[in-house]
């Protein structure tokens, strides 16, 4: 046999070592997938619709379920079923109808414009009632909005009005500004309207990567994730990162998108009262007391959800007390939406977090933020401490993954708002300054039963609500209304009848009764209507006679009942009509219901940096003026 | 394929996927492997302390993800993650200009780890530089991109390949329209702005309230409502139109928004095999007589949610069986036309054109103006009272932000160019074009011997790839060859059902798709996916 050469014969040996260990190795490797391959083959074949139908229970779980009736009836049996069976209508009877009488079935639709009639005559705003049409209950429409937060609504059928626009949210003055609009040109010229295609199917295009490059520049950290919808944003994140078995502890007034996030999450909530981090940390020692320290307890994750500002009540968060008990108690993330404090709080606008000093990454965790309050566009974009939040998103946040990118020019409109705040960092002061003004002027000279709610004066979110006296005496003056128009009509009908004995009248008689209550509304008003009121009006009284002068409405104490949040809703409807007239085009934001609270119906005005101080106070005192006619028509008439 | 069958067919076709046994087989092996390897390497790394980054989280936190689902990304998708997020820097019509990106070495991945680590990047702004794009084959510079951050695996090298654009989805090519938008989106862009910046109780725009009645008009339908999102429509739609006592009889294979919206709705899901009508009645049958769980009392309303294209399959809703059966059983009909709206039917009015259904018996008919009209967002078309009750109650009305003034007025164009009502005959040539290459295509695909599946007038073509192997490879070649195509695996689609699924678009000529189909041809040679070679 030939002398192999001493390398060769050493390289070999060596290898004859390696190579037993390398065989091990290898065996073990195909004996472990042998097993998986065996362990998937035993698997039940898949085949789409053959599997185990979702609906139906699991075996293990069928053999304990109740006997399912569908299976011992015969064909004919479950024929009869089908037939007998009838669903409930596709439209629901009009909320406010079934609030007026839950018990008796929905009253007719003549009994609520009776109601609202009455409101109207109430306060004294007779030269509106001729509008009195139910377009009233669908907002408005908006033909133009102008530089200087100016905008153009339509009054009734075709007039328009020049007003000062409170309802949209631009905190910045970012609508109309030329800057923004000639970029956004460009874009729309290059990239056309649409992206046609989720972030991960080619959806993601350059100008998305530079928005996020911008984004994360200004909130200082190495990476920003873009969503397409601001409400969208909120509901997907905490969707991906809360699952069953974790705990989020919620404040009463967050809005709908992380409602709904919490309640798709199934994870268990915690409520606390609104802005209050002592209640918080009671809810957390209860909870930390009843969880074992097991380990599977340890790798449950636990939230801290807040706003910094609150959309529903326009209170500034109490971030520095929330980010204390946070470091108090362990295991605990801070989870902040930044919608509306964004580019309004902190010395160079980076929202409530630079406003009370926190870090993110060593107080806060995840910040959300709706982009279309303080920069004008539409959509969403979310910043984390940890490595993996953005990441994370990428893949399991539904609405990123499942949904169309943001249109381009929108995301432009994003990065070139941010560069304009880094370069005007005024524009913040501004809009504080602004606030501030329009709040002390009104709570100089609104009506005593108006309340103006928020706790910081720079929050440029401004809700008006009725003081508990206020809706009492409203409450009062309606029902006074809606008894006497139900008495004239009693006796009209009890002559209907009497006349119908010898002739025919014509029925339309009644027709001219000032509202158009048809004979059998009356019967059906009967007393259904009365003693509803009457019931909310010794509640609302007991509420009056109970709360001081200048009570604030704090709304874990509101338990309003249904006719008074009707008519309450009603006079703000009416306030924002009477308002438009007068150049004010407030909003009136829709009926904020959680499972355990209900807000009350309030009128809103957002401040913004591009209003002018002057036109602010003279504003100031139109609404007050506005306010105060309505609120004493109500008086005058008792 | 006579073309005309093909304007109203009665009972849509549709083509299964039958694995073939080794494709099956290959991909539990590959799967196997995989997940193997990955646990292996998983417990070195837990025994080396190597993977230090992913455990930075505040001292006293439960980590942030549950192990198993940072394990798929981490071992299984992470390997072939450049098949996805390709960015583009180009309008999204027929051919677009796909932006290069490359895996870091490994070594240069750990020293950026390492130095972000020290340098606690993770709380600084980006810290890498931008990267300048150049067009292949040029040095003409044309724009720029940030640096992927420093946790990414992939790179931008800065080379963009203009690509033929089968992945986005552009049926009637709105998603790139000459001179980039009509003129009266500009106008409009002039007198509103970019955006309102309020929800629709005072947001609500002219333009928003012309676009609700153009498209209740175009679809037949008395009213609708418009939401500023596609995702959305269906999410924050169906909680006010089925709560709790309700009962959604849900297809199979429905969109993760219908799912969202059924569970935030509060009413019970039952779902039926996809595209049957038999099930669906024995589903209604059994649910009807059961009632409710546990107290047997009646459902209030029974929704039967079905889509009108399925987006991963291609198929079209047999709903001409489908409306008969709720009809029978009094249940209420809520067809989701987001693929279908605009590419089906010969005047482009959708799935109830092409089935031959009348609108009317379609309670809800929702859609979504993402991707035959090239904008974003849905709307709900209905009766007058359900809409004006969605309008007061719905969440997509009182807490989301309207649409973009500029985008609805697009939509507008697009649609009045669709409908003829602007008296041109672009809307019916932009239609009939689509038409054939979508037969066209899917006829040659076949001949070729892939496996397609959906029915034939369909825009949407899946090809069945089965193998894991080859969703990676797939794309990998058509992008070297100029050809940009989206790729679907576990858990889009089931574990051996991975696909390559291709949008035909108006915007494409003849030659377009004749240099596809040969792209397609030597790849499939290449990765020998002919399942159907004779």
């Amino acid at each position: 046999m030939m002398e192999l050469p001493t390398w060769l014969s050493s390289v070999l040996s060596e290898l004859r070592g390696k190579v037993t260990s390398f065989l091990l190795f290898h065996v073990a490797l195909e004996i472990s997938l042998a097993l998986l391959l065996a362990y998937f083959f035993l698997q039940k074949a898949y085949a789409p619709g053959q599997r185990r139908e979702r609906g139906t229970p699991s075996r293990a779980a069928a053999r304990f379920a109740l006997k399912s009736r569908a299976d011992d009836l015969t064909e004919e049996e479950i024929d009869a079923l089908c037939d007998e069976w009838t669903p409930e209508a596709l439209v629901p009877p009009s909320t406010e109808s079934a609030i007026l009488s839950p018990r008796n079935g929905a009253s007719t639709e003549a009994t609520l414009s009776l109601v609202r009639t009455s409101v109207s005559i109430a306060l004294g705003s007779g030269e509106l009632a001729d509008t009195e049409t139910s377009d009233l209950l669908e907002a408005p429409t908006v033909h133009a909005y102008e530089p200087g937060g100016y905008c153009v609504v339509q009054i009734g059928d075709h007039g328009l009005k020049r007003c000062l626009n409170f309802a949209s949210a631009n905190y910045l003055g970012f609508q109309r500004e030329p800057r923004i609009e000639e970029a956004c040109r460009r874009i729309l010229l290059k990239y056309g309207c649409g992206a046609c295609g989720p972030r991960g199917f080619y959806g993601t295009m350059d100008v998305h990567l530079r928005c996020e490059y911008e984004i994360a520049k200004f909130m200082g950290t190495h990476e920003a994730i873009l969503y397409s919808f601001g409400s969208a944003t909120s509901t997907s994140i905490v969707n991906a990162f809360a699952k069953k078995g974790d705990i989020i502890f919620a404040d009463e007034c967050l809005h709908y998108a992380l409602q709904n996030g919490m309640q798709l999450s199934r994870a268990m909530i915690v409520w606390f009262h609104h802005n209050d981090p002592a209640d918080l940390e009671r809810k957390i020692v209860a909870i930390e007391s009843t969880q074992p320290k097991s380990r599977s307890n340890l790798l449950h994750r636990q939230f801290i959800i807040v706003e910094g500002i609150y959309q529903n009540t326009g209170m500034v968060a109490r971030l520095d007390e929330f980010a204390a008990v946070r470091r108090r108690h362990s295991n605990l993330r801070l989870f902040v939406d930044e919608s509306h404090s964004m580019g309004v709080l902190g010395a160079t606008g980076r929202g409530a977090c630079e406003h009370f000093g926190l870090q993110l990454g060593r107080d806060v965790d995840i910040v959300v933020v709706d982009v279309a309050f303080s920069l004008a566009s539409v959509g969403g974009f979310c910043v984390g401490a940890e490595l993996s939040v953005v990441d994370h998103q990428r893949l399991s946040s539904a609405g990123y993954c499942f949904s169309a990118s943001q249109p381009p020019f929108l995301a432009e409109a994003v990065s070139v708002g941010i560069q304009l705040l880094c370069e005007e960092p005024n524009r913040s002061e501004r809009v504080r300054s602004n606030a501030a003004l329009l709040r002390r002027t009104l709570r100089e000279h609104l009506p005593a039963n108006v309340l103006v709610e928020g706790n910081v004066d720079e929050s440029p979110l401004i809700y008006l609500r009725l003081s508990s006296r206020g809706v009492q005496s409203l409450l009062a003056r309606v029902l006074q209304l809606v008894q006497a128009t139900e008495k004239q009509l009693r006796n009209r009908a009890d002559q209907l009848r009497s006349t119908e004995m010898n002739e025919d009248g014509d029925a339309d008689s009644l027709s001219d009764s000032g509202s158009s209550i048809s004979a059998e509304a009356t019967e059906e008003l009967g007393s259904m209507v009365t003693d509803a009121a009457i019931r909310q009006i010794n509640h609302a009284s007991a509420v009056a006679a109970a709360a001081t002068a200048h009570e604030m409405v704090i709304p874990g104490m509101y338990q309003a009942g249904a006719f008074e949040e009707l008519v309450t809703e009603r006079f703000w409807v009416l306030a924002r009509e009477r308002l438009i007239r007068h150049g004010i085009w407030a909003s009136v934001p829709g009926q904020v219901l959680t499972e355990h609270l209900r807000l009350p119906p309030a009128l809103v005005l957002h401040v913004s940096a591009s209003h002018e101080p002057s036109e602010l106070v003279q504003s100031g005192h139109t609404i007050s003026r506005v306010l105060d006619s309505m609120l004493s028509a109500v008086k005058s008439e008792q | 394929y006579s073309m005309a069958a093909q304007y109203v067919s009665e009972v849509p076709d549709e083509m299964y996927a039958e694995v073939p046994l080794v494709a099956a087989l290959i991909t539990y092996a590959m799967y196997a492997v995989v997940i193997v390897l990955g646990y292996l390497r998983d417990a070195l790394s837990k025994i080396l302390k190597r993977r230090r980054y992913a455990m930075i989280k505040p001292q006293g936190c439960a980590p942030l993800l549950s192990d198993f689902e940072d394990f798929y990304t981490r071992r299984l998708y992470r390997r072939i993650e450049d098949c996805w997020s390709r960015p583009i820097c180009s309008a999204p019509g027929a051919y677009i200009d796909v932006i290069e990106r490359r895996f870091r070495t490994p070594k240069e991945r750990e020293l950026l780890l390492q130095k972000g680590i020290l340098e606690r990047w993770a709380t600084k702004p980006p810290q890498l530089k931008p990267v300048e794009l150049i067009r292949e084959g040029t040095n003409e510079v044309i724009g720029w991109i940030p640096q992927a951050p420093f946790t990414a695996a992939l790179t931008y090298t800065g080379r963009v390949k203009r690509c033929l654009n089968l992945s986005s989805y552009n049926y009637l090519g709105y998603g790139e329209v000459p001179g980039g938008v009509d003129a009266s989106v500009l106008e409009t862009l002039d007198r509103y702005g970019v955006a309102t910046g309020a929800a629709r109780e005072s947001g609500c725009t002219a333009v928003l309230r012309e676009l609700e009645q153009t498209v209740a008009r175009f679809v037949g339908k008395p009213d609708a409502i418009v939401i500023g999102m596609g995702f959305a429509t269906n999410s924050m739609i169906i909680p006010a139109i089925i709560g709790k006592g309700g009962l959604i009889i849900s297809d199979e294979l429905n969109h993760a928004s219908i799912v969202a919206g059924a569970r935030s709705s509060g009413a019970r899901i039952r779902v039926f095999r996809h595209n049957d009508a038999k099930d669906l009645e024995r589903v209604l049958r059994s649910a009807i007589a059961e009632g409710q769980p546990r107290s047997h009392r009646q459902w209030r309303r029974i929704l039967v949610v079905v889509e009108g294209i399925y987006s991963m399959e291609g198929a079209i809703c047999n709903l001409r069986e489908i409306a008969r059966v709720t009809r029978k059983y009094k249940a209420f009909l809520f067809v989701d036309e987001a693929h279908s709206i605009g590419a089906l039917g010969e005047r482009g009015r959708g799935v109830c054109e092409f089935t031959g259904v009348d609108p009317r018996d379609v309670d809800i008919l929702m859609g979504t103006f993402t991707k035959s009209f090239g904008a974003v967002g849905g709307y709900v078309a209905a009766s007058r009272e359900l809409v004006a009750h969605l309008r007061r109650t719905a969440p997509g009305a009182l807490y989301a932000s309207t649409m973009s003034p500029a985008c609805a007025k697009h939509i507008l164009f697009a649609m009045r160019q669709i409908s003829g009502e602007d008296g041109t005959d672009i809307g019916r040539r932009k239609l009939t074009q689509l038409r054939e290459n979508s037969l066209y295509f899917r006829r040659r695909l076949l001949e070729m011997g892939l496996q397609t599946i959906g029915s034939t007038g369909s825009p949407v073509i899946p090809i069945m790839l089965y193998v894991p192997s080859v969703i990676a490879e797939f794309s990998r070649e058509c992008l070297k060859r100029g050809l940009a195509v989206v790729v679907v695996g576990f858990p889009a689609t089931p574990l051996i059902l991975s696909r390559s699924r291709i949008c035909i678009s108006a915007a494409h000529s003849r030659e377009d798709l004749d240099f596809a189909l040969n792209v397609i041809e030597q790849v499939a040679d290449l990765l020998k996916i002919r399942y159907l070679r004779k």
